[in-house]
């Protein structure tokens, strides 16, 4: 089981 | 903008969480700034001491299939919208 977490584009809401 | 370029939080804004949204949130003057889980890490990681390289490093301890251009293109944006300075 990996413990890293799966990376999604980085993004916010302005 | 380099891999040696260091960003930092400008005076005036600050990193919080909003309990509501379960979304960390950057907090300035002209406005607020909701963020996802992976930008969150980033702003966390601008501490004014870590370059865009070392922001990148750290993230693939905790992330699988980070995207250093997502990460220059995210820092980008915060000093466009006037919330990260970068230093060098």
């Amino acid at each position: 089981v990996s413990a890293k977490r799966v990376w999604l584009k980085p993004d916010f809401r302005d | 903008m380099t891999p040696e370029s260091v960003p930092r939080i400008r005076p005036g804004a600050r990193v919080s969480y909003d309990q509501v949204r379960e979304s960390a949130v950057v907090l300035f003057p002209e406005g607020v700034l909701v963020l996802n889980e992976t930008a969150a890490a980033v702003v966390d990681l601008c501490d004014g001491r870590a370059t865009i390289g070392d922001i990148t490093r750290r993230l693939a301890d905790d992330f699988s299939g980070v995207e250093p251009r997502d990460v220059v293109e995210l820092v980008e944006r915060l000093v466009a919208r006037g919330v990260v300075v970068l230093d060098g």
